[in-house]
């Protein structure tokens, strides 16, 4: 089922997410249509408020739209039960965290195994210690989460994002806890996973130059798209967003 | 502090729950007991109504209840009758008879059957309710609960159950037993006189004399005048301390036996429950570091952090304390209807009623429970710096102490073991021992309650074995998320730990106490038959006359049972038997002499068990003398010591000829038969239970089915226990629910997260009931080993007394399964919970 389309990893029609009722309802995201295309390394940037964290789990699946349509490697999001939408994140999306969510009490290893055990795969092994080999970690596989760097950390959650082979990565401001040589890690690793694996990455971000190492860079504001470019540079990416955010 | 109270309302009526239960069973049993000696109060009082004086015979200790009342010459009446200041003296009896109707006995194996002679106004405890009182022999009323339940009405013909026969009687009346509320399942038969004498065997004889004061005479100054003019050996006391006496009979027993066992389950429950409150304030207040640091940032001192979680406790137990007041009263009407099954016909009961002492108790008992098993919390609390209000994953500064822990637990464990193997060893009273090991047995459990943290990693990876080997990562989960914190899995598995372990040592205790007595009567009783009276009553002598002629019927062994006292006050058993039978029949374990000795043992002879013997330091061919309860003396020559420590445990016995020579007894207590070699059993034994029709109190069993007998009445004891027990297995539940719903608000970011990464619903809802088995399965295991441990050792120290170590496994495998259930049903409403949380959760948190 991954990678096995043609069409776009990820695209979302006439996407509205509204919460509250009434006169105070307020429109988190309004008429959003986009696709990302396989093997693509987004970034959705916009100020806080802007929509696109909504905008982010509405794609994944985890936060219901109130109108429009997301149809990820082929499926269409609508009319599917939280069981058959918990498989598709479980088959087709990975995940990576902010603060990135490993489980404490397990090794690096096991967590970056919990996926394909959660889908009672067998034979994990071998697929488990590439794709730590693959983040560098190879030597930190038996260790703790409290036991590693932040950034290490982050570079298990991207083993345990990758091990399922998804068609797409949502990434919810992954350097947001970093500093800036980590932060320069995961961003390297998200970029290989597309170059060299042909993942697809949506990366939320508020940092211009995370999202300068993306092939594209959506702006929101206001629960809209009001930029959607190709191929821009850290400063092209910090101008565009102070026009929106003369702070 | 309490708005923190409100936010965690879940929480608190979980925690609140846990102690109000243990509440509920100590003031249950307050009411109950209350209840049961008021009842007893108000029989008495009826029954002394308008008795102004009592002759009645002087009884040194008691001797078998209505088995063998001592009687007066009837001729005493007279002689009372012509004391000054006596206006009416009237002739009393009592007897133990069964109606029979239409054939069949009316059985109540609790409460006892009355036979009362008929007495004239103003002695009278019953009050006609329809017809009237026999005018003349063959006539009786009965009370108004056994005429309805027997569909018996005025002109009805039934037969009574005596000692010569069933007797064929007409009614002519129903009666109720004065004003009192219930006299249980207790049947009343109202006779003339001299039917109950013709009946009993009793002609010539009374039991007792009520007298009427002439008008101005005082019943005391009277009852002097009426003891002056009588032997001594009457006992002449006035209607009212009459009744006072009886009452405190039982309500001595009681107070010392009912309601003492009933409130060490209370207090078992309460020990559960406060393992509860102390693990879920030791989990609140590590989650509520932030809000605490915060507390101490803005000035709050260490005492009032500390005061702060004391009257969160304080609260808990208040509200715990009044609903479980109340909640009591709803366990009395719970045990009075589990009496009601175990014993048909039930106790006397009168109503409830509201008391301050049981009020305040509840309350005291709420309260101080829960603040003690808060205070470590609490004391954890104040250690809070106010950092924590800036830090995220701040600790609490360990204790000086706290490295200590393991080792204090450790000491009380070896303290409890200590305790428990000097008690083994001492010489006192078994019952004094027991109650020592008892006080051991609380400590061990103490301390593995402390020490079971360190075992909860390895023992979850036994117990999760199967559950990691499901599809999917939900048991793996479980087994991690059990063992992340073994101190919190630890306490909660402990509370469970503490119920399933007792459950497991009376199921242990009573396989081997049923093992002893059913072995007892396999090695001791060569017969074949045993015929033994209904409810405990003695059967008929007639009856064993009947039993003899019986063909292919030998070896016929009547037992009379008397207690008796040696001059220095140590107890016994006289049993009064047929030597030659006997020593036929009976296959003793001779310490000194053989059965030859008891074959041949005369009038003056007596054998005697090992354990009498050495607790009055008598050996073969000394003397033994025994005063009996009416105040005879007998004196044998011991011809030899056996040992048998269950059926006639510290006995003496001697033959018939002896018996009667200072014993009052005429019915045997049992009789012992064998059936001829050759002969069908089963068909003889349908042929004794012909020969025994005129006598239905009597009932024949081979010895097999005697056997079944003993097991069930033990059962029936064990039932009791379980639902008792039980009580402390559901609060152990809360405390699994409360542990649960706790550590998934710890856990919310991390169930978002699973969830993200593709966990189902049902996975997730497994992985609670996962961790919530393994939990229940720790304390289920570790409480079985420690029951079956405790309940081992308790057998070493019972060894004298005849009780084997028998391990009912069937039973421990189902005590494992209801763990393990109890676990699952636990997780419910957290598993519940833990599926509804919002997968975004997970990064909402940033």
């Amino acid at each position: 089922m991954t990678n096995g389309g043609t069409g776009p990893a990820v695209s979302a029609e006439g996407l509205g997410r509204r919460y509250g009722k009434g006169e105070a309802a307020i429109d988190a995201l309004a008429e959003v249509t986009i696709a990302f295309p396989r093997g693509q390394f987004a970034a959705v940037m916009g100020p806080s408020g802007s929509g696109k964290s909504t905008l982010l789990h509405c794609l994944a699946g985890l936060d219901r739209p109130t109108s429009g349509t997301i149809t990820i490697d082929g499926t269409p999001l609508s009319g599917l039960s939280d069981r058959d939408l918990t498989v598709l994140r479980r088959t087709a999306i990975g995940f990576i965290f902010q603060s990135f969510n490993l489980l404490p009490m397990i090794s690096a290893r096991e967590n970056v195994a919990l996926p394909l055990r959660i889908a009672g795969e067998g034979d994990i092994d071998e697929r488990v210690e590439a794709v730590l080999a693959d983040v560098g970690l190879a030597d930190r596989a038996t260790h703790r989460p409290a036991e590693l760097s932040g950034g290490q950390q982050q570079r298990v959650a991207i083993a345990r994002a990758l091990v399922g082979e998804p068609t797409v990565i949502f990434a919810d401001e992954p350097t947001g806890n970093l500093d800036s040589a980590s932060g320069q890690e995961i961003l390297d690793l998200l970029r290989r996973a597309v170059d060299e694996r042909g993942r697809t990455v949506v990366m939320v971000t508020h940092d211009p130059r995370a999202a300068s190492v993306a092939d594209r860079v959506v702006l929101l504001s206001d629960g809209r798209v009001v930029m959607d470019r190709l191929g821009m540079d850290a400063d092209q990416v910090y101008d565009a967003v102070r026009t929106l955010d003369p702070a | 502090m309490l708005a923190g109270l409100r936010q965690r309302k879940l929480r608190a009526a979980l925690t609140a729950i846990a102690i109000l239960l243990g509440v509920a069973m100590v003031t249950g049993t307050l009411v109950l007991t209350s209840q049961i000696t008021r009842a007893f109060d108000e029989i008495f009082q009826a029954a002394n109504s308008g008795v102004d004086v009592r002759v009645s015979p002087r009884v040194d200790f008691e001797s078998g209840g209505l088995r063998n009342v001592p009687t007066l010459p009837e001729s005493m009446v007279a002689e009372v009758q012509g004391v000054d200041g006596v206006k009416k003296a009237v002739p009393e009896l009592a007897a133990l008879g069964s109606p029979v109707v239409n054939g069949e006995y009316v059985q109540s194996t609790g409460a006892p059957s009355f036979v009362f002679s008929l007495t004239p106004d103003p002695f009278r405890a019953t009050q006609l309710s329809s017809g009237q009182y026999p005018t003349k022999d063959g006539e009786v009323a009965v009370n108004e609960g056994l005429a309805s339940s027997q569909g018996l009405s005025v002109g009805s013909k039934l037969g009574v159950a005596t000692r010569t026969g069933v007797k064929e009687v007409t009614l002519t009346g129903t009666v109720t037993f004065a004003n009192v509320s219930s006299i249980g399942g207790t049947t009343i038969v109202i006779a003339t006189k001299d039917d109950v004498q013709r009946w009993f065997g009793l002609e010539g004889r009374i039991n007792s004399i009520a007298v009427q004061a002439e008008p101005g005479v005082s019943p005391a100054a009277l009852a002097r005048r009426i003891s002056a003019e009588l032997p001594s050996g009457v006992e002449v006391r006035t209607g009212q301390q009459d009744a006072a006496d009886q009452a405190k009979q039982t309500t001595e027993a009681i107070n010392t036996f009912l309601r003492p066992a009933l409130l060490a389950f209370g207090v078992i429950a309460l020990f559960v429950g406060a393992f509860i409150i102390f693990n879920t304030f030791t989990i609140t207040v590590a989650q509520r570091l932030r809000e605490l640091g915060l507390l101490r940032t803005i000035g709050a001192s260490r005492r009032q952090v500390m005061a702060s979680v004391v009257g969160e406790a304080f609260v808990i137990g208040l509200v715990a304390g009044v609903v479980g007041l109340f909640a009591g009263y709803g366990f009395a009407a719970l045990l009075v209807w589990v009496f009601d099954i175990l014993l048909p016909g039930g106790i006397p009961v009168a109503s409830a009623q509201l008391s301050l002492g049981v009020a305040l108790t509840a309350l005291l008992v709420g309260v101080v429970v829960s603040v003690v098993a808060a205070l470590i919390p609490a004391v954890r609390a104040s250690r809070v710096p106010p950092v924590a209000a800036l830090r995220e994953g701040a600790e609490i500064p360990r204790g000086r102490f706290s490295r200590f822990a393991p080792v204090v637990s450790g000491l009380i464990g070896v303290g409890g073991i200590a305790i428990i193997v000097l008690a083994l060893q001492s010489q006192g009273a078994a019952t004094q021992r027991l109650l020592v090991m008892a006080l051991g047995s609380l400590l061990v459990f103490i301390a593995m309650g402390g020490l079971l943290r360190y075992l909860v990693p390895s023992l979850a990876r036994i117990i999760g074995w199967p559950l990691e080997r499901t599809p999917g990562a939900s048991g793996s989960l479980a087994r991690q998320n059990a063992t992340r914190n073994p101190a919190r899995t630890a306490a909660t598995a402990a509370a469970l730990m503490i119920g399933i372990g007792l459950v497991a040592f009376v199921a242990v205790f009573a396989q081997g106490l049923k093992a002893s007595v059913t072995g007892a009567i396999d090695t001791t009783l060569r017969g074949d038959l045993i015929i033994s009276g209904k409810s405990f009553q003695a059967i008929p002598e007639a009856s064993v006359a009947a039993v003899k002629t019986v063909p292919g019927v030998s070896d016929v062994v009547a037992v009379l049972t008397d207690p008796a006292r040696t001059e220095t006050g140590t107890r016994t058993t006289v049993f009064g038997l047929d030597p030659e039978a006997a020593a036929r029949g009976l296959a003793f374990e001779w310490v000194n002499g053989s059965s030859d000795d008891l074959r041949t043992l005369g009038p003056g002879e007596a054998v005697i068990e090992k354990a009498f013997a050495d607790a009055v330091g008598a050996s073969v061919g000394e003397q033994v003398r025994l005063r009996t309860g009416g105040g005879g003396t007998g004196s044998y020559r011991v011809a030899g010591i056996f040992r048998d420590r269950i059926l006639f445990e510290d006995g003496v016995i001697v033959s018939q000829a002896g018996f009667r020579r200072a014993f009052t007894a005429r019915d045997p207590i049992f009789v012992l038969a064998a059936v001829d070699p050759g002969k069908d059993p089963v068909a003889v034994k349908e042929a004794v239970a012909t020969a025994l029709t005129p006598f239905p109190v009597a009932e024949v069993r081979t010895n097999a089915e005697y056997r079944d007998e003993i097991s069930s009445r033990v059962d029936s004891i064990l039932y009791l226990l379980y639902v008792l027990l039980a009580m402390s297995v559901v609060i152990s539940l809360f405390g699994i629910v409360n542990t649960l719903v706790l550590s998934i608000t710890e856990r919310t970011r991390e169930i978002g997260m699973l969830r993200a990464i593709g966990l189902t619903r049902s996975q997730l809802r497994r992985m609670v009931r996962y961790e919530s088995v393994i939990t229940s399965g720790i304390g289920g295991v570790i409480g079985i080993i420690l029951g079956v441990v405790l309940a081992w050792v308790f057998s070493l120290g019972l060894e004298e007394e005849g009780i084997v170590f028998r391990v009912p496994w069937l039973q421990l495998v189902v005590f494992l399964i209801v763990a393990i259930l109890a676990g699952m049903l636990a997780a419910v409403l957290p598993a519940r919970r833990a599926s509804k949380l919002d997968p975004l959760d997970a990064l909402h948190y940033e």
